[in-house]
């Protein structure tokens, strides 16, 4: 046996096809509503001219084909395929991803055609009978915004409290007893007069910019009520302790990591009565930190544990600097190949979720797999999402591994 | 020392629990719609506001709902200690409001005593059919009121409803207005500003409810009359065969495509097995459950798992542990991988060890190390199963009973669900740390 690792090429290949997959699903996510819409780009008609995608909300006398009259319409809804048109632009996919009064058949196969000379539904259609390319397409959109927002979210939360567990450890974040009894007591008055009090008579609830100034003003009594009862006297409440960062940094992670992703949000589904997009986003961002912050807490550690980061630290130089010239410009960067796997995991995660309908009301890849269960027979339902997930992730998961041999030395790839 | 550490990893495994009971009870405790606020129907409904009465509050006691929800309630010195006994959320909201507004208890229970009496009144008094309902109804509207003017306005159109009628209402509503005064006064709004902690010592929701938990008895389920313990071990039957079988499935496949990766690594038998576990890692746990399902439906004409039937079991264990196959066969190649590198192989190969020898004496003792940690994830995946699985198959296990539960809101299964995956995780991966410490003593000294 011999494991010839010096056989791996000196630097990791661009995995180039990787990348040009998220741009394009960029490109898609972007111009979602362009590319596939049930309405006409740009319309001629009667010496007018029509934006219809662009202006959903404009109204003007349209032929409505089913009443056999002209009326007022919204322009978004009407049916422009029955318009007397002179000239119209279409978008590439002329399929609304729900359908309204373009309900075409049930599970029909790719490249079916309603009417004879009209637009074919390229990829087929799904069990509610809308354009299976169009849902594609937004669903792009869907798990793109799920994807970046949970991500930032995760990796700001674990970028946080990892790297605080990884800096303070055990015993660098410390303060005079009385202190941290003085802080925990004016958590309680912080949030009565920050959050509570404002909440309840100048806002319910209170309105999302506010937060913040709520925050603040609690932070700003803790602090306060730290500072009065550090001015008290008495030797056992002046002993410095430090507190435990670490310790309770793993504690928190441990409750969020014992918890299965999938049961819980199932149950805030069940609580809250809720099967809406974002609160789950949220909630998936607000449970994915515990992999980042890992990662975070042993770059941190490892990092701190250097003999140059010593050397600084007995220069005097003080602790916000070493953190942020020294000890993040090193721990950042593994963090890095850590954003595409996130990315991955919430993409599959919000397709579950909608697989299960436990998200609903959105247009999803996952959705439509879910058809799969009406008719045995749709293989096309379930062929090009599965394709469309397993590129993404593919690409998400080799640019990760990309990343990841950037920063390895040759011989540990 | 060793002994110092694990007393306080149990410590900390306790403490993890008790946030993980937190959690489910807040769930639990926070949802809309609790079948005690429902059971005796709506408010609008009633003639007799006695039985009404009664009813609620035989209701909220069979829930436990009589009792304060915590061990302390942070709140304002406005509040009485005993606000929780105004069990209905609209009721609570209510005296919330009307605090917020003046912060007198005193004047808000002599208003809400009075509307009570006025409504007694008004079902136990003489008046035509019409006359009660509308009285009636307006008196309901008091209660949803949040202004004090509006409450004025509305008991003088109650004045002209009653003209003339029953003593005792007219009585009442004369209460009522004298109570509404005083609270318009707004003598003590500033209560309302001073921070307040108040005790409520043991005998509080969240004690009664994690009591009867820690001894195995999670109630009854809201929406089928059954215990939901019955329910659970029911559903533990059906899960726990398969997974078990799943769990080794996956721990032996991932050993054995490990070794044969790490032994092959570099040549074309590694990349071809990487490529493939990468393909499978790519592809979504459902769509692959999915197309399974489809390849039994045509392979053997039975497309849901019967406990039974054995054939059925095999799609079921392959999607279930493909996956797993994968993740640990890669942490395992990896970690030995690296192990290999080290200069003691070199000089253990050159006295003359056996590659053979080499894998299986130093790198895979290593590689095993690595797996520790994921052991912790075994606990809880063999009760929860997978929610996917069961639903893509039909096997209706735990997952499918926590789904099938969330759907119809029954949350009584949801939180003992929610509670045993989450202290089997907590117990799990206090076992694997402990597994780490004994097998590699030198993780032990680390704090």
């Amino acid at each position: 046996m011999s494991h010839r690792v010096s056989s791996y090429p000196a630097t990791p290949p661009v995995r180039w096809w990787a990348w040009a997959w998220i741009g394009l699903m960029v490109l898609i996510a972007a111009g979602a509503s362009l590319l596939a819409s049930g309405t006409p780009l740009y319309a001629h008609m009667r010496g007018k001219t029509y934006w219809p995608t662009l202006t959903p909300a404009a109204t003007d006398t349209l032929y409505d084909a089913r009443a056999g009259l002209w009326r007022l319409q919204r322009l978004r809804e009407a049916d422009w395929r029955v318009q007397p048109l002179d000239a119209a632009v279409w978008p590439p996919v002329p399929w609304h991803p729900m359908p309204g009064i373009y309900r075409s058949k049930r599970w029909q196969a790719p490249g079916y055609r309603p009417v004879p000379g009209g637009p074919s539904h390229l990829l087929g259609t799904t069990g509610s009978g809308a354009d299976l390319l169009a849902v594609l397409i937004h669903g792009t959109r869907t798990s793109l915004l799920a994807a970046s927002t949970a991500t930032v979210l995760a990796l700001g939360l674990g970028l946080l409290l990892g790297g605080m567990a990884g800096y303070f450890q055990n015993t660098r974040l410390s303060a005079r007893r009385g202190q941290w009894i003085g802080a925990v007591a004016g958590i309680w008055p912080g949030w009565f007069y920050g959050l509570y009090l404002p909440a309840r008579y100048l806002a319910t609830p209170l309105p999302v910019w506010a937060v913040p100034l709520g925050l603040g003003i609690s932070l700003g009594i803790i602090l306060g009520c730290m500072w009065l009862a550090g001015r008290i006297p008495g030797a056992w409440w002046r002993t410095k302790v430090a507190l435990p960062v670490d310790t309770l940094y793993l504690r928190a992670a441990e409750i969020i990591q014992a918890l299965p992703v999938l049961m819980l949000l199932i149950v805030v589904a069940a609580a809250f009565k809720m099967n809406s997009f974002w609160p789950a986003i949220w909630m998936i961002g607000l449970t994915a930190w515990p992999g980042a912050g890992q990662w975070m807490r042993n770059a941190f550690l490892q990092v701190t544990a250097t003999p140059y980061i010593e050397a600084a630290r007995s220069l005097g130089i003080p602790g916000w600097q070493i953190v942020f010239r020294h000890v993040l410009p090193n721990a950042l960067h593994p963090l890095l190949a850590l954003i595409p796997f996130v990315m991955g995991n919430v993409i599959l995660l919000e397709a579950t979720l909608s697989f299960l309908q436990i998200i609903r009301e959105v247009v999803s890849w996952g959705t439509l797999i879910e058809g799969i269960q009406g008719q045995r027979t749709a293989w096309w339902v379930i062929l090009f999402p599965g394709v469309a997930i397993f590129m993404t992730l593919t690409a998400l998961s080799s640019i990760s591994e990309q990343l990841r041999q950037q920063q390895l030395p040759p011989s540990r790839r | 020392m060793i002994y110092r550490r694990i007393l306080m990893r149990i410590g900390g495994m306790m403490l993890t629990m008790a946030g993980i009971s937190l959690v489910a009870f807040v769930l639990v405790a926070h949802a809309p719609l609790h079948p005690a606020d429902t059971a005796c129907g709506t408010e609008e409904a009633q003639l007799n506001y006695a039985d009404y009465e009664t009813c609620l509050e035989q209701k909220y006691r069979a829930f436990n709902r009589h009792l304060p929800v915590f061990y302390v309630e942070f709140t304002s010195w406005a509040a009485p200690d005993t606000l929780y006994k105004l069990y209905r959320p609209e009721e609570h909201l209510w005296a919330d409001r009307m605090l917020a507004y003046c912060g007198d208890w005193e004047a808000v229970s002599q208003l809400r005593q009075a509307i009570r009496q006025l409504r007694l009144a008004l079902s136990n008094g003489s008046f035509s059919g019409d006359v009660r309902q509308e009285a009636l109804s307006q008196t309901q509207y008091l209660l949803t009121d949040s202004e004090p003017a509006a409450m004025a306005q509305r008991l003088a159109v109650l004045d002209t409803i009653l003209q003339g009628g029953d003593p005792a209402a007219g009585l009442a509503l004369h209460t009522c207005r004298q109570a509404l005064a005083s609270v318009q006064t707004r003598a003590s709004v500033w209560k309302n500003a001073i921070p307040r902690i108040i005790c409520h010592g043991f005998h509080n929701q969240y004690h009664q409810w994690i009591s009867r938990m820690l001894r195995g008895d999670p109630g009854n389920s809201w929406v089928r009359d059954l215990p939901v313990g019955t329910e659970i071990r029911t559903a533990l039957w059906r899960t726990l065969p398969l997974t078990l079988i799943a769990l080794i499935l996956s721990y032996g496949g991932g050993l054995g495509r490990g070794l044969m990766a790490t032994a092959r690594a570099g040549r074309w038998t590694d990349q071809v097995i990487s490529a493939a576990t990468f393909v499978l890692e790519s592809l979504p746990g459902f769509w692959v459950a999915s197309f399974l399902l489809t390849v039994q439906a045509g392979w053997i004409g039975m497309t849901d798992y019967q406990p039974g039937v054995w054939v059925t079991a095999v799609m079921p264990l392959l999607a279930w542990s493909y996956g797993t196959i994968g993740v640990l066969g890669r942490v395992l190649r990896n970690a030995m991988l690296e192990v290999l590198d080290q200069p003691f192989i070199q000089a253990a190969k050159a006295k003359g060890l056996s590659p053979y020898q080499l894998l299986i004496r130093h790198a895979l003792p290593h590689g095993l190390l690595t797996l520790t940690t994921s052991l912790g994830a075994v606990l809880p995946a063999l009760v929860s199963g997978s929610v996917v699985i069961e639903r893509v198959f039909s096997i209706s296990g735990i997952g499918e009973l926590q789904l099938a539960a969330m759907q119809g809101t029954d949350l009584p299964i949801v939180a003992a669900i929610l509670l045993l995956s989450g202290a089997l995780g907590a117990l799990g991966y206090m076992l694997a740390d402990m597994l780490f410490w004994l097998w590699y003593p030198p993780a032990r000294a680390v704090s």
